[in-house]
């Protein structure tokens, strides 16, 4: 095959992968019609899948260009992806960034560059953490050229609309009455673990405390506030409760 | 390879993650999991959602002035 004929086959082939893989994504997508359910309610829990898959047998039919192939893979991965993607990046753009994953993980396959087929999980890992490091050093770049000017790539809106602000405020209050409630060496233990991020080692032997005495305390502000959080619910009228409830991203 | 999907992550394990305290050694197989388990991703979502309430939290105690979380600075400068 001469050069020009195998570009051809090439850009054909990549169509083609492109293809599928837009097909899959709108099937989807027109499968859960509600935008604003984009993140939550998207594919089905791929973990039942997972269980099944042998590896070997899947990278063999995308290798070979098989919409089968094509198709579990989207399956087992597309929710994980995107709960990776929206967790790093929020949900801009979201679909282009699945799509271009998807892109790469096949195109990667049929070229033969995944040698082990049981090692997909990691390679999938892999490439998605290189899409949102090129994300972020592109919008990191974009920020340095265009100081300026108002345009440029476009970064995660990760603000919540009015009644999930509403719910929030509420919640960090339930949060506030329960540290308030706590001895000021036990609320100083909590601080340095979630704000400072300090290991629990290192709070353990500044602060002379056992481990189970650090999980204890972690565990009982927990219950505590779901305690609280389901008292509160209790006592809510039932106006507040018959209110729709958004469905925005959250994450 | 044997993955056993059926083991998912703890929640402290998920915790430590949130925080970025896992080490890269640990971040590699907790974040394959979460790519291909539903579970997980929800906990880990809760897990984020009170991480966030409690720093929240914090955030307004200080501004009421109610109590100052000790911030690693503070840490520091008493270790001097």
């Amino acid at each position: 095959m001469s050069g020009s004929a195998r570009g051809v086959a090439k850009a054909f082939e990549q169509r083609d992968v492109q293809s599928l893989v837009a097909r899959l994504a709108v099937a989807e997508f027109v499968g859960n019609p509600d935008a604003a359910a984009l993140v939550e309610d998207r594919p089905e829990p791929s973990d039942l899948l997972a269980v099944d898959v042998d590896w070997k047998d899947l990278v063999g039919r995308i290798h070979c260009g098989e919409d089968s192939g094509m198709e579990d893979l989207y399956k087992l991965f597309a929710r994980g992806i995107r709960f990776y993607l929206c967790r790093q990046l929020g949900p801009q753009e979201l679909d282009d960034k699945i799509h271009d994953t998807f892109l790469i993980v096949v195109q990667a396959i049929r070229k033969g560059d995944l040698r082990e087929p049981e090692r997909l999980m990691g390679f999938v890992r892999t490439v998605v953490r290189r899409q949102v490091a090129a994300h972020i050093d592109k919008v990191v770049h974009s920020r340095r050229e265009e100081l300026d000017l108002d345009v440029g790539v476009r970064v995660a809106d990760i603000r919540r609309n009015p009644e999930q602000n509403a719910a929030f405020q509420q919640k960090v209050e339930f949060m506030v009455s329960i540290l308030d409630g706590l001895s000021e060496r036990d609320r100083e233990i909590l601080s340095r673990f979630y704000l400072d991020e300090q290991s629990q080692e290192d709070i353990c032997y500044q602060m002379d405390l056992s481990e189970t005495q650090f999980r204890l305390l972690k565990s009982r502000a927990k219950a505590r506030f779901g305690e609280l959080g389901r008292r509160k619910l209790m006592q809510r009228p039932m106006s507040s409760i018959s209110m729709r409830t958004s469905a925005g991203c959250a994450h | 390879m044997n993955v056993d999907f059926g083991s998912h992550f703890s929640l402290d394990a998920l915790e430590l993650y949130a925080l970025g305290m896992l080490s890269d050694s640990g971040c590699a197989p907790l974040e394959e999991h979460l790519l291909v388990c539903s579970r997980c991703q929800t906990q880990l979502e809760a897990v984020d959602s009170y991480i966030s309430l409690v720093r929240s939290a914090y955030v307004l105690i200080t501004s009421r002035s109610h109590g100052f979380p000790r911030t690693r600075a503070m840490h520091v400068a008493e270790s001097l």
